[in-house]
């Protein structure tokens, strides 16, 4: 029951979170200054067809009354359409939404494996010629800019070996052999700098932990130290690596905005790009609510998972 | 290793107090890491380079050539040029500026507002804070790029433009880094001291609580800079928020897209441009996280235990002592154990101390902070921290040689002859596990029984100590239980592999006294029933009053007295023994001063080799300069001819409140 | 959390508040130090109800009621010398002080509590504990104080230290007529050191008296409960005490109704 109560109270928590989005999204979107009139006319066009353009959009209400409607709607799950292609937003997210999260999935997957397992190398040889190798690599790797990673990936496995395709994304559902060569470059790229974090995070945790009196405790009760390590050490270790992770999952998605653009995969990053560039307030406006309320979804799961691993946090 | 080792926590404080016998400030601090130094110099190289671009620069940045366009290397180019023939070097130096500026313009941004509103709204805590961190969450729910496009296309085009958004965007962070801090020093003593001394609020935030904290921002600030400058070549990348008249390397990597299959050094090198100085900025965070002591990574018990998986054993061979060789199980016999850190030569922190408990028989070890108590308690398990080690001396259990033992012998008997309790029961026990699962893991480490069987013997060692409702609490957490329960558990832990013999390390210190005297009577009810021989290492002589049949007094790192309790607090022969009595207050009358002894505990590297309780010791005469052996459970030379006066006081009769 | 405890301290006496964990004592010290909140009853300094001060205690009570917490290091600046600790201080309720006169304030202080001059450059960590806690009661009587809370100001040192650091305070109480509130869980600490004593049981004051009263003549029996449990340096007594002890537990075990509960 507490972690009932515990995910009731986080899901609360989460909608003034939630509300606190849509204001900077839809306020922010609205003082760009490009205006979107302008990109559909031209510089040329007259005043009255502007004005007239201005009416059709909605744009001549107060902005207060826009955002009532922008909100109102998008709570039914209508974002409106695209000014330029007037295909449905929400429409468009969704296909987009799916490619984007499906990279960050992999690579979160990746980083968390990959990082955690160092992490634990690391920790148990601290000062080791193995744990200055693994040292190095990380700083390294947390200076990586996974754009440049993605550059140099597809030169190298896309074009010079030939092993994934350079460019494009098959989707899941269409053919998963497909989906996973066109998925594994992008996600390596993002999962590089964030399996460092990863494994920065771990090694100084699990430290930290091996330290604790209750692990001298143990030792004292005679309990193998393999045991320790792996069942109490490591478990404990985990529970702060947990609200880094969250943190990384926002950072892997705007970076995944970037790597798309490598990959030239039309990914919610191209659009939101797109729609920056234009002035396309729908469609930018319900784009960065979409990823916010993904980041919020994450942040539930992180913190029910918090929960789960340490008791202390659940509601008595 | 020229760092003194931490060997308890009451030596911490001494080891830390030889470390700074020369003040040494956060500065010099980092100043004396190499890391540190190294990054920072280089990045102060980078800085002269960015504004001597012109000087060093071979061409124009911004001067096309096409007759030359994406040539590799030569020895024109030494880095090739660009798809309109820039040379790629120029550009690279020229980006430095870019960079350099782009990075410290939003961190300095995001430094000034982050950390002032989170010293503020820290500080007021109540609605502001509520408000605060809902809008921290809702700007970290959007990835850091997404709010740097709109910002740029919201503030305007332009490097500066774009990093002012970029410099708000991690402020947020900022904001809350600084903000988690003011909630901790906020609660710390020194600020609610400075509460009461009737400072003004600014002086609180300025004064008291930002040097506290500002070295943490500090390495904030320089990983900061590294993600500004890969924000900043994102932004550039994706061409939003640059002006073509400014080099980024970013902008770079674009153009170098477009015809990386053409010319791949046109991609390679900025590319590395952009680790390497993020890679610098990151150096330096490291280098003073490290100097200001926040990285406790390099503490080696880790290393000790679980690479070598066995305890540290003593430095040289033992002198094996022969001692009264008892084969009872039941028998612990120690004898001449020292133990020294830094090695041969080093200093030494317990000095031939020997002692020996029977079944069914209580011996305590008192003495004041840094006399070496918990250290030859540890000495005794083989639990002792890296760089401390025995050096001479035996423990013996029922006969088996401890001193020295391979770590699988140790491991067995740990637990299983020697069980062990601690001071501060609720972190002696994993915050994550169940009672349940931690009792049963320590009866399987000795039992070859099923998980059910081992939780059946939890129960019953729960009930054994006392924990009422044994089996609905095996699936309660530590936090669950109060200090004297979880001192229940600890106890029920040391007991599930059978001991022998049971080490108790103030086992009540931080108990109330009611709850004390109920733990105690239950380990003294322990001891009977299974017939323990048990060890409680203590500072409270009432303890030792209460439950111990013999005592041994430790005065720094030396046995001084060891008896039994009821003639050495009646006719204690040593100084220090009558001094820690006459401290101690409320035995018999109340007098206006308290007797006290002079001074305090001497740390290990000032111990004489004379009696060591001389300088403070009001008897003290020429003969305390030389060495003092233990002659008939006494360390003093003058014993023989003191007349001291023990537990009666003039005019005191006995405690008359019962 | 704290409920109906009511007490006087008068001019240059000493109040000591014991109880076990739990029991209030410090949220009581906190109140009066504006550290806690105080939702209903009144303390009254000098006449004057302090709960009607608001949020910001004034300047003159600041300098009237000081503190002294249980721990020495922690309660000091970490990045401040003594010296600069002190002056900050003298410098908020005298701000016209001269420089060399505040300095000459801070050696008289540091005498005062049994500090050498060279003292005052030291950062805390260079001192050990009874030395920060002598710099501490240094810091409370600078402002010359009427009232000093010692909230378990002697628990964290070690036996010898913690009978200097009892006298130091009882010398400056004949000095300075300074009284205390002296909140402690030591029973033996407690009646050494007090003219009056109150005893906290879960938030309320169970019993209060004169100290030779409270401990020859306890009324109540948690105070009774809490004096047996008290371990003395005194095998005889102890073996009585221990009989008492297990005695009482014993007749009790079974009907689960012991005194405080342990859960």
């Amino acid at each position: 029951m507490p972690l009932v109560k515990l995910a009731r109270d986080r899901l609360l928590a989460s909608i003034p979170t939630l509300i606190a989005v849509s204001l900077i999204v839809f306020f922010l979107a609205r003082a760009t200054s490009i205006d979107p009139v302008v990109q559909i006319l031209g510089q040329t066009a007259s005043s009255a067809d502007r004005a007239q353009l201005a009416q059709q959009l909605g744009l001549n209400d107060s902005l207060i009354a826009q955002y009532w409607r922008w909100l109102t709607d998008a709570v039914r799950g209508d974002l409106g359409e695209s000014f330029f292609t007037h295909l449905s937003v929400s429409t468009t997210i969704m296909e987009r939404l799916s490619v984007t999260l499906s990279i960050v999935a992999v690579a979160t997957l990746l980083a968390v494996v990959v990082g955690v397992g160092l992490g634990i190398v690391g920790a148990t040889r601290p000062g080791s010629f193995v744990d200055n190798v693994l040292s190095t690599g990380i700083i390294s790797g947390l200076a990586l800019p996974s754009f440049w990673l993605a550059m140099l990936l597809a030169l190298f496995f896309g074009v010079q070996l030939g092993w994934f395709p350079a460019v494009g994304f098959v989707p899941i559902g269409e053919d998963f052999v497909g989906w996973l060569r066109t998925v594994t470059l992008p996600a390596v790229a993002l999962a590089v700098p964030a399996g460092a974090v990863f494994a920065r995070q771990m090694r100084s945790s699990l430290i930290e932990t091996l330290d604790k009196d209750y692990v001298v405790t143990l030792l004292a009760r005679g309990v193998n130290p393999r045991r320790i390590l792996f069942s109490y050490a490591v478990k404990n270790a985990l529970v702060p690596l947990l609200s880094v992770v969250s943190i990384q999952v926002a950072i892997m998605i705007g970076a995944s905005f970037v790597v798309e653009t490598v990959f030239g995969i039309q990914g919610l990053g191209t659009y939101l790009i797109d729609a920056i560039v234009k002035g396309d307030y729908p469609a930018l406006e319900g784009a960065a609510l979409a990823v916010g309320l993904v980041v919020i979804i994450v942040n539930f799961v992180v913190d029910i998972a918090y929960g789960v691993a340490n008791p202390k946090v659940r509601p008595q | 290793m020229s760092n003194p080792v931490r060997p308890t926590t009451q030596a911490v404080d001494i080891s830390a107090t030889r470390a700074s016998a020369a003040p040494r400030r956060t500065v010099h601090r980092i100043l004396s890491s190499r890391k540190a130094v190294i990054s920072g110099a280089i990045i102060l190289g980078l800085i002269v380079i960015a504004i001597a671009a012109p000087l060093i620069a071979p061409y124009d940045p911004l001067a096309p050539d096409p007759s030359n366009a994406l040539s590799g290397p030569t020895a024109a180019h030494w880095l090739g040029t660009d798809d309109i023939g820039r040379d790629t070097l120029s550009r690279l130096i020229y980006g430095i500026r870019t960079s350099l500026i782009a990075s410290f313009e939003a961190v300095i941004i995001a430094v000034v507002l982050g950390v002032g509103l989170g010293l503020l709204i820290g500080y007021a805590s109540g609605l502001a804070d509520r408000i605060g961190m809902r809008v921290a969450d809702a700007f970290q729910a959007l990835p850091p790029i997404l709010l740097a496009l709109v910002l740029a296309s919201v503030i305007g085009t332009g490097l500066v433009n774009a990093m002012v958004g970029v410099g708000i965007i991690f402020a947020v962070s900022f904001f809350r880094i600084t903000r988690g801090e003011v909630l901790v020093q906020r609660e710390l003593l020194y600020v609610k001291a400075a509460r009461v001394g009737g400072f003004r609020l600014r002086a609180i935030l300025f004064r008291e609580i930002l040097p506290n904290i500002a070295p943490t921002l500090v390495v904030q600030g320089a990983i900061a800079l590294g993600m500004a400058l890969l924000v900043e070549a994102m932004l550039g990348f994706l061409g939003v928020g640059q002006e073509t008249t400014q080099v980024s390397w970013g902008t770079m990597l674009n153009a170098a897209q477009q015809y990386q299959l053409l010319q791949p050094v046109m991609t390679i090198a900025p590319g590395l441009a952009i680790t390497a100085v993020v890679l610098l900025f990151n150096l330096l965070g490291d280098g003073i996280n490290e100097s200001i002591g926040n990285d406790r990574n390099r503490s080696g018990r880790a290393k000790a235990w679980f690479v070598r998986s066995g305890a540290p054993s003593t430095s040289r061979p033992p002198a094996v002592v022969e001692t009264t060789a008892a084969s009872d199980p039941a028998t612990l016999a120690v004898s001449n154990l020292s133990v020294v850190t830094g090695g041969e030569g080093g200093t030494e922190l317990v000095s031939a101390v020997s002692f020996e408990v029977r079944r069914g028989e209580t011996v305590a070890l008192v003495g004041e902070s840094g006399c070496g108590k918990s250290m030859t308690a540890k000495a005794l398990m083989g639990l002792l921290p890296p760089g401390v080690a025995v050096s001479e001396g035996s423990v013996r259990v029922g006969g088996v040689e401890l001193v020295g033992a391979d770590s699988r012998t140790l491991r067995d008997v740990r637990g299983n002859r020697i069980g062990m309790i601690f001071q501060d029961s609720i972190s002696s026990l994993s915050p994550v596990h169940t009672i349940g699962r931690q009792l049963s893991d320590a009866v399987r480490a000795h039992k070859r029984v099923s998980r059910k069987e081992a939780r059946r013997s939890a129960a019953e060692l729960l009930t054994l100590v006392g924990v009422p409702n044994a089996e609905a609490r095996l699936s309660d957490y530590p936090h669950q239980f109060s200090g004297g329960m979880a001192q229940r558990v600890g106890i029920a832990a040391a007991l599930a592999g059978d001991p022998d013999v049971l080490i108790a390390d103030e086992p009540t210190t931080a108990l109330d006294v009611t709850i004390q005297a109920r733990v105690l009577d239950l380990l003294m009810e322990l001891r009977d029933r299974l017939g323990l021989a048990v060890v409680l290492i203590t500072h409270d002589l009432g303890v030792v009053a209460d439950s111990a049949d013999r005592v041994a007094v430790m005065y720094a790192g030396q046995v001084v007295e060891y008896g039994e309790v009821g003639s050495v607090f009646a006719r204690p022969q040593h100084p220090y023994t009558q001094a820690l009595l006459d401290a101690s207050p409320g035995v018999g009358s109340r007098v206006e001063e308290m007797a006290t002894i002079p001074g305090s505990v001497p740390p290990p590297w000032e111990w004489s080799s004379g009696c060591r309780f001389a300088d403070r010791c009001a008897f003290a005469s020429r003969a305390c300069s030389t060495a003092v052996p233990l002659v008939n459970g006494v360390r003093c030379v003058r014993a023989d001819e003191l007349q001291l006066r023990g537990l009666r006081r003039e005019g005191a009769s006995s405690d008359s409140t019962t | 959390m704290v409920d109906g405890v009511s007490f006087e301290v008068g001019e240059s006496t000493t109040f000591g508040l014991v109880g076990e964990s739990g029991a209030g004592k410090s949220t009581v010290g906190n109140a009066i130090l504006g550290l806690a909140p105080i939702s209903a009853g009144s303390v009254v300094f000098d006449g004057v109800d302090i709960s009607s001060f608001g949020r910001r205690m004034p300047l003159w009570y600041r300098k009237a009621v000081q503190v002294v917490f249980q721990d020495p290091l922690a309660s000091l600046n970490p990045r401040m010398t003594v010296r600069t600790s002190l002056r900050h201080v003298l410098t908020r309720h005298w701000p016209s002080l001269k420089r060399a006169a505040v300095d000459a304030r801070i050696d008289d202080l540091l005498d005062r509590v049994g500090l050498q001059p060279h003292h005052a450059d030291r950062f805390p960590r260079q001192l050990s504990g009874g030395q920060c806690q002598r710099v501490a009661i240094a810091r409370a009587i600078a402002v010359e104080p009427r009232l000093i809370v010692c909230d378990e100001a002697v628990s964290a040192l070690d036996v010898s230290t913690q009978a200097q650091v009892m006298n130091l305070l009882a010398k400056l109480q004949r000095d300075m007529g300074i009284s205390y509130l002296f909140v402690a869980h030591d029973l033996e600490v407690v009646r050494h050191i007090s003219n009056h004593v109150g005893v906290m049981y879960k938030g309320s004051m169970v019993e209060s008296g004169p100290v030779d009263e409270v401990y020859e003549n306890p009324s109540q029996d948690y105070t009774r409960t809490l004096l047996s449990a008290t371990l003395v340096p005194d095998p005889a007594v102890q073996r009585l005490r221990r009989e008492a002890r297990t005695g009482r537990v014993h007749a009790l075990s079974g009907t689960g109704a012991e005194l405080t509960p342990e859960l």
